[in-house]
């Protein structure tokens, strides 16, 4: 063999040979990103190795196999600190676990009918583009020093909203609040199904939702979105291995590895430098992918036939 | 082309051998034929081989080597426009077909034997979807031939299909050899080799035998876990980057203090 492929290995389950030092960068770089500026990272690992050729469902199941991998020991740490809401966390997993199972399930009949890759693609597109663009705006205002953005929570604050009116009303003590168990069982729900579908954890739509609509305390939110993450990632991977076949286990290792070692880094880096020029790093490669998958399904293939293993 | 050291030894052996292969004067021919190895061990590290297959002919010919691989299944997507997109419109599921199929000769074939007798032979690409089912069937022939037409151009384009009139090379008229170059993705299972003595648009004498592909070690395992007991893969897997990450942060954790 040539000494260009010594670095080779072959994927048992996408079958296909890939360079093992180009996935430990690809984890490397998100975990030093999400190190860097404090977010899962999830979202850019499927695109990547959508990019290289792994089948988007292979990608997809994969990538939600390595979440468990990075968001265990975190969770594990703010259980321990009590920073966990267990009936809020408790909840959002009836909710994301069902999602989970039906996304799972969809999954299926979409990669059947030949249709999964181009439903990801523009999941990612749009997910992306519209994550991408509001982290670009808020960046680009912070560095202009228009800090509009500390205003908009507080000017949200309408207590009786229809959130109360709703049925089925829950305490929730370690949050201090009380609302219907709908609300979460139906945010896990979506949770769930983006997981299923998309390969990420959801930790960028769970935070936000947290903090703006269920208005807990923001000791408790990232615990709590981490806990529920790694179960609703975990139920996923089980799904996605069980049903699907899809989740490869030599790349989502080397994922976890590469991202362990670049979160590490990121963290030590992050804290020397200045976090708004950071964000808006992260929100440009975010929009560069996006339109990486856009022009992916804009442009005419070279080939418009391919061939593959069927599953 | 072949490691010339390897040639070297081949030739040397051969030519030892070949006083000993005194055949009787008869005109039904024999072929003595071996390979390099009969096994090809796939693993995470397997990105291609090659074996080298040589022998002895009683009478001057020409060769033809045949190697087929065991079926599989594959699918075959087409991508179409709908709006500014090119999205995935059309798939099929390709079955009862050889991964891989390659007729390696000394000269072309169809300059060596008739068409009926190629045919009655299996010596031709076509013998290669014979048994080939396509789900959906597409209604129209015109459709069915394209299916059939992109599938070997996609195969040939991969190397699992090969047809190669130059690569056995005759040494002295009673010596061939040939290198079977197999590509990195080849389906698992026991290859048919055949080899055909061929002269005057005829076939003279044939040998067969094998190549066995297996997955070995670890990725053979986890490729039958995840495919034969994949619930079970699953749990146990998922489990294991649980316990990996938390391992991990307590490793990394504990040096960063």
């Amino acid at each position: 063999m040539s000494a260009m492929n010594i670095f080779d290995i072959f994927l048992p389950i996408a079958h296909m040979d890939i360079n093992i030092l180009l996935i430990i960068a690809f984890g490397g770089v998100v975990g030093f990103l999400s190190g860097l500026v404090g977010v899962g990272g999830g979202f850019l690992i499927t695109p990547l190795l959508i990019f290289v050729g792994v089948p988007p469902l292979v990608a997809v199941a994969t990538g939600s196999a390595q979440i468990v991998g990075t968001s265990a020991s975190g969770s594990y740490a703010h259980w321990r600190l009590g920073n966990v809401d267990m009936r809020m966390a408790f909840m959002l997993l009836v909710g994301s676990w069902s999602g989970g199972a039906v996304g799972v399930h969809v999954a299926q009949i979409l990669e059947a009918g030949g249709h999964f890759g181009t439903i990801v693609t523009f999941l990612y597109v749009g997910l992306l583009g519209v994550v991408g663009a509001s982290m670009l705006l808020e960046s680009l205002s912070a560095l202009r020093g228009t800090k509009k953005a500390k205003t908009t929570p507080a000017s949200k604050n309408n207590d009786d909203g229809w959130m109360n009116k709703l049925p089925l009303q829950m305490d929730f003590p370690v949050s201090g609040l009380r609302l219907s168990l709908l609300v979460p069982v139906v945010i896990g729900f979506g949770v769930g199904i983006l997981t299923s579908l998309m390969g990420v954890g959801g930790g960028f739509i769970m935070v936000p939702v947290m903090i703006y609509l269920l208005r807990m305390p923001t000791k408790v939110v990232v615990g709590t979105s981490l806990f529920q993450l790694l179960f609703t990632t975990a139920e996923v991977s089980i799904l996605q291995a069980g049903v699907n076949h899809a989740v490869d286990p030599f790349l989502a290792l080397v994922l976890v590895l590469g991202s362990a070692l670049g979160t590490q880094w990121g963290t030590k880096l992050g804290a020397k430098l200045p976090g708004e020029q950071l964000r808006l790093i992260l929100a440009l490669v975010v929009v560069a992918v996006a339109v990486k998958m856009l022009f992916g399904i804009l442009i005419r293939p070279e080939d418009v036939y391919s061939l593959a293993l069927a599953r | 082309m072949m490691n010339s050291l390897a040639k070297r030894l081949l030739l040397a052996t051969l030519a030892m051998l070949a006083p000993s292969l005194v055949w009787a004067q008869s005109s039904s021919g024999e072929l003595v034929s071996d390979m390099s190895s009969h096994h090809v061990a796939i693993s995470a590290r397997y990105v291609g081989g090659s074996i080298i297959l040589f022998g002895a002919m009683s009478i001057p010919g020409q060769i033809i080597v045949k190697v087929r691989s065991p079926d599989q299944s594959l699918a075959l997507q087409k991508k179409g426009r709908t709006g500014p997109f090119w999205l995935a419109q059309e798939k099929y599921t390709v079955s009862a077909i050889p991964g891989l199929y390659y007729l390696l000769s000394s000269a072309p074939i169809d300059s060596l034997l008739p068409k009926a007798m190629r045919e009655a032979q299996g010596l031709d690409l076509g013998d290669a979807l014979k048994g080939i089912k396509v789900m959906p069937t597409p209604r129209e022939a015109s459709a069915r031939r394209t299916v059939f037409e992109q599938v070997l151009r996609l195969l040939k384009a991969r190397h699992n299909y090969n047809v190669d009139p130059k690569a056995v090379e005759i040494i002295g008229q009673r010596l061939y050899v040939t290198t079977i170059r197999l590509p990195s993705q080849l389906p698992l299972g026991k290859y048919a080799v055949t080899i055909y003595l061929v002269k005057d648009g005829k076939v003279l004498a044939t040998q067969n035998t094998e190549i066995d592909v297996n997955e070995v070690g670890l990725e053979q395992w986890l490729f039958n876990a995840a495919n034969q007991s994949s619930w079970y893969f699953g749990l146990v897997f998922t489990a294991s980057m649980m316990l990996l990450g938390l391992f991990l942060g307590v490793v990394l954790g504990r040096k960063k203090t």
